[in-house]
């Protein structure tokens, strides 16, 4: 099984979930979900999920000027984005259990 | 950062924005618009250039439409269409499952196998239908077409006419599968024509075939004019309460009883067995005095002056 099939499906809850405690910016969000342990996921996919989140409605974001480099876009979830991720957050969660029940069941039998 | 950095980032950017192509414009500018700021991040934070880093630029692109789908302005149509799909889907759903639980009234599976059973019966009707279509149209004699598709009053060409058309409409019915679209819908917008044509002619034949009492004034019917009917016998004398009948034994009605059913009394309209004429007979076009006065001993069943009696007795000058 390949882990970047995988993270397909979570990468919009990774995403609202790396935002849940702190505002960030693109790269940010990125070394946050590699820190995370989720090693494959790819710049690409994060800067394309935040920009569709972003006009989904479940973002806002606001620029922050630096003195070294350029100014960074922040992202922060907002009240649509705060939703969207405790209802993901329930469906992986059944999800999750389902799959390790589904394990559990296969490996003693 | 420095200016390698920048020119490493346009460069990358711009290789990006053309392995995008395809998108419309408006769409890949807003995909790409905070990109520079993010590869500056990427680029600063760790050593090698972007593509080790980050892979080749078409590779970039690719994973970055797949997750950002596709972004602004377009969402909204296909979201639209999606949505109406599903409202079909839903009741397309339902009818097959009303479909499937009518099978058992036709004695089939499912109640569109009956229907199809009778497509064929629907293909000479439908034959018929156009060609009472094309007469109408055709027909400029003036004579009522009546129930075949006549041109000009003539049975041949009705006849011609309706066989032509019937087997017509049976190749139509073999082949519309086969037609292209536009034909297709063509030969579909024909049949909601001819349903039309064939409900306000059915309403148009019962209505006529009731023959109600107060039928509307044919402007072809030699006695359509008439109000009242006055029977003389030889000596010119008035007959009254006579009753009509034609061949059949049938009752002739004719005229307005207005003059029986007076609205000022609760006398009833006598049904129309029990019509007798004239109904007003002073009326009378015609009355010699004397053979007026010869008349009136020979009429005892005029009605009692008094309102209350339902219905005539049977006068002697009936059958």
């Amino acid at each position: 099984m390949d882990t970047t099939q995988l993270l397909k499906g979570v990468l919009d809850l990774a995403v609202l979930a790396a935002l849940r405690d702190a505002d960030g910016y693109g790269y940010d969000i990125l070394r946050r979900l590699r820190m995370a342990g989720l090693e494959d996921v790819g710049d690409a996919s994060v800067y394309g999920t935040l920009r569709r989140l972003f006009n989904a409605g479940c973002l806002n974001t606001y620029v922050v000027p630096s003195d070294e480099g350029p100014h960074r876009k922040y992202y922060a979830l907002n009240a649509a984005g705060r939703a969207e991720l405790e209802r993901s957050g329930k469906i992986w969660h059944e999800f999750a259990s389902t799959m390790d029940d589904l394990l559990r069941e296969r490996g003693t039998a | 950062m420095n200016g390698t950095d920048t020119d490493e980032i346009t460069a990358y950017v711009e290789a990006v924005r053309a392995a995008l192509a395809d998108l419309p414009e408006s769409i890949r500018d807003e995909l790409l618009e905070d990109l520079p700021e993010h590869l500056a991040e990427v680029s600063a934070d760790d050593v090698g250039t972007l593509t080790e880093r980050l892979g080749p630029p078409s590779v970039y692109a690719a994973e970055l439409l797949a997750s950002a789908g596709f972004v602004g302005g377009f969402p909204d149509p296909p979201a639209r269409t999606e949505r109406l799909a599903t409202i079909r889907e839903a009741a397309r759903r339902r009818m097959r499952g009303v479909d499937v639980m009518a099978g058992p009234l036709f004695g089939c599976a499912r109640a569109s196998d009956f229907l199809a059973l009778l497509r064929p019966a629907w293909w000479v009707l439908r034959g018929y239908l156009a060609a009472m279509v094309i007469a109408r149209v055709l027909d400029d004699s003036g004579q009522p077409i009546g129930l075949l598709p006549r041109i000009g009053g003539s049975e041949f060409v009705a006849l011609l006419l309706l066989a032509a058309s019937v087997l017509g409409s049976i190749w139509l019915g073999r082949h519309s599968l086969r037609l292209a679209k536009g034909p297709r819908y063509a030969l579909y917008a024909g049949t909601a024509v001819l349903v039309l044509v064939a409900i306000a002619g059915f309403l148009n034949a019962d209505s006529s075939t009731r023959g109600s009492y107060y039928s509307d004034v044919n402007y072809n019917d030699p006695y359509g004019h008439i109000r009242d009917v006055f029977v003389y016998d030889k000596q010119g004398r008035l007959i009254e309460g006579a009753r009509m009948f034609d061949q059949d034994g049938q009752p002739i009605r004719l005229g307005d009883p207005y003059c029986v059913a007076d609205p000022y009394s609760d006398r009833p309209v006598p049904a129309p067995d029990q019509v007798t004429y004239p109904y007003c007979a002073k009326n009378a076009p015609l009355r010699m005095p004397s053979a007026a006065d010869d008349a009136l001993p020979t009429k005892p069943s005029t009605p009692e002056p008094s309102g209350t009696a339902p219905a005539r007795p049977s006068p002697s000058a009936g059958r």
